[in-house]
């Protein structure tokens, strides 16, 4: 969002708001700040309609929160008519100051709630969510991964193959029923089964597969002997470091998140190797 | 009389784990339990100063582990409740002094006439550790919303796990600050509960009090005004058995909330 800087105060472009709602929950959010305090806010709307009723209540919000509505720019006649009525300043932006970038905080969910106790059915502008760019695919450190791409594909012949992609099934399973805390280390030779969550500072290391009934979040080692073609599984993967054969991946500097909320919407999620490089994917129900 | 032994440790250092001994010791013993405080950090006593105590120190624990002096001799007892007593720490000392098994007896002797023993423990999870979870059977975990805090409690809580003597341990969230928890800036009292999976038994909230109680040598549970002695009087109070909810930190005067009363008040008005 641009802020442009006018005196003691600051401009607020809601152009891309296109609905009253979107606004609202964009000005709560600003207003959230505490820079905001005490300073001259003016509005940029964009083709949103404001209604008198609604721009009153923007003018009231801005105010709750120890603010002043400057004036208001805009090219809805609707709302034109409105901030008229109500005798809001006018004007066009023409002059444009960089303003220092300020992140703009997470919204709470207490703030999405209330919009959506009054806005119940008009869509609220869905915040960013990086989620989905996180975790599909871990990204893997490729100097490692191509090497061992490389190599261990050639070696193997088709029935080496089929025997480690069945090992994990041949192999004895540890079952686990606690929390793996930080500093606690769990190897086996098998395959390693832990109802529970699996806390950073911790590892896994197993010779077959690993399957985790909560979030992981240590470090996991499937197919700790060289098998590629081991797995691992959670309800929610979130692993420091993950290592599958020979294969490993980090967890990218950018979701660098130790600890995670449980959620009960977590799909469970399962990572393989695929051409050297460590995937993650979710497992849906039709799969 | 037979006393139930607590350890109060957290791993990580600064968190809060002798401010909370003094005060809840001083709780329990203010609720007319007869209460021993163990301060077992060897070289780093701290426990006799919280409590202003350090003037009355003639015998430490050491001396009684190396038969200088009976155990009821170096029991120092409190400046206002005769409930409550101090077995200090040596300063000039360190952690080797003592040993799993001493501690473990003193624990033992202490249980024939008191209803607690708070053992104060150091940070780390080296011998000051395992001397003063030797002799208990509980322990209360400190712990502050920060990662690192939250990461060590987690080292502990797997360290206590595998001690077949801890029957239970449960968590004390420390140093909570609602404000910056609402702005998201810190962990929530939620999130920290589900990382570790534990109890909880108190949330004390950051008290700019705490600082001028320590300097003053007066615990702030003496302080009926003060929202933090209020938490710690809770905590005792549970410890004792009863159930006392938690108290509510969250400030109704944030953004958040006058946006939703704001908003409320609005949609009234229309209808």
């Amino acid at each position: 969002m641009d802020k442009g800087y006018i005196e003691n105060g600051f401009i607020v472009d809601l152009t891309g708001a296109k609905k009253t709602s979107e606004v609202i929950y964009e000005i709560s959010r600003i207003l959230d700040m505490p820079e905001s305090k005490q300073k001259h806010i003016c509005l940029k709307l964009g083709s949103v309609d404001l209604t008198q009723a609604e721009l009153t209540s923007v003018k009231a919000l801005v105010e709750l929160m120890e603010s002043q509505l400057g004036f208001i720019s805009t090219s809805s006649t609707v709302t034109l008519e409105s901030a008229t009525a109500l005798g809001i300043k006018i004007s066009e932006f023409t002059t444009k100051v960089e303003a220092p970038d300020f992140e703009a905080p997470e919204t709470t969910p207490e703030v999405s709630n209330a919009l959506d106790n009054i806005f119940g059915d008009e869509q609220k502008p869905t915040p960013i969510n990086d989620e989905k760019e996180i975790f599909p695919v871990l990204q893997h450190d490729e100097i490692i991964a191509e090497q061992v791409t490389e190599q261990e594909i050639k070696e193997q012949s088709d029935e080496d193959i089929a025997a480690l992609k069945n090992e994990a099934e041949n192999l004895p399973t540890l079952y686990i029923r606690k929390t793996i805390r930080s500093g606690q280390s769990i190897s086996s030779d098998g395959n390693i089964i832990v109802i529970g969550d699996v806390n950073p500072g911790s590892e896994i290391i197993a010779k077959g597969d690993i399957t985790v009934w909560g979030i992981l979040g240590g470090i996991a080692h499937a197919g700790s002997e060289g098998n590629n073609y081991a797995r691992i599984r959670a309800l929610k993967l979130n692993p420091v470091q993950i290592r599958i054969g020979e294969v490993f991946a980090r967890r990218p500097d950018t979701v660098n998140l130790p600890y995670i909320q449980k959620s009960s919407e977590y799909v469970p999620e399962e990572a393989f190797t695929h051409k050297g490089s460590i995937v993650i994917r979710k497992i849906h129900e039709e799969n | 009389m037979t006393g139930r032994v607590i350890v109060i440790t957290s791993g990580k250092g600064g968190v809060g784990k002798t401010t909370t001994n003094a005060n809840i010791g001083t709780a329990l013993a203010r609720a007319g339990n007869k209460v021993v405080m163990i301060d077992t950090d060897l070289g780093l006593r701290n426990l006799d100063l919280l409590l202003g105590l350090e003037n009355r120190i003639v015998y430490t624990i050491v001396d009684v582990v190396e038969e200088r002096c009976k155990l009821k001799q170096a029991l120092v007892k409190d400046k206002k409740n005769p409930n409550l007593c101090l077995l200090a720490a040596a300063q000039t000392r360190d952690k080797t002094a003592v040993t799993e098994e001493q501690l473990k007896d003193i624990c033992d002797k202490l249980k024939k006439d008191f209803d607690f023993i708070l053992v104060d423990c150091p940070a780390g999870i080296e011998q000051g550790f395992q001397n003063a979870v030797a002799g208990a059977t509980e322990a209360i975990v400190v712990t502050t919303p920060e990662m690192s805090a939250v990461r060590d409690a987690d080292r502990i809580i797997g360290l206590l796990e595998a001690k077949e003597e801890i029957k239970s341990y449960k968590l004390l969230l420390n140093r909570v600050r609602p404000n910056l928890i609402k702005s998201n800036d810190m962990m929530s009292v939620e999130d920290v509960v589900e990382i570790l999976s534990a109890d909880l038994i108190g949330i004390i909230p950051e008290d700019t009090g705490i600082i001028t109680s320590t300097n003053k040598g007066e615990p702030i549970v003496n302080d009926e005004k003060s929202l933090a002695g209020t938490a710690y009087r809770n905590v005792a109070q549970r410890i004792m058995g009863e159930e006392v909810p938690f108290l509510d930190l969250e400030e109704a005067t944030s953004v958040v909330a006058k946006v939703k009363k704001f908003f409320s008040n609005l949609i009234g008005k229309e209808k």
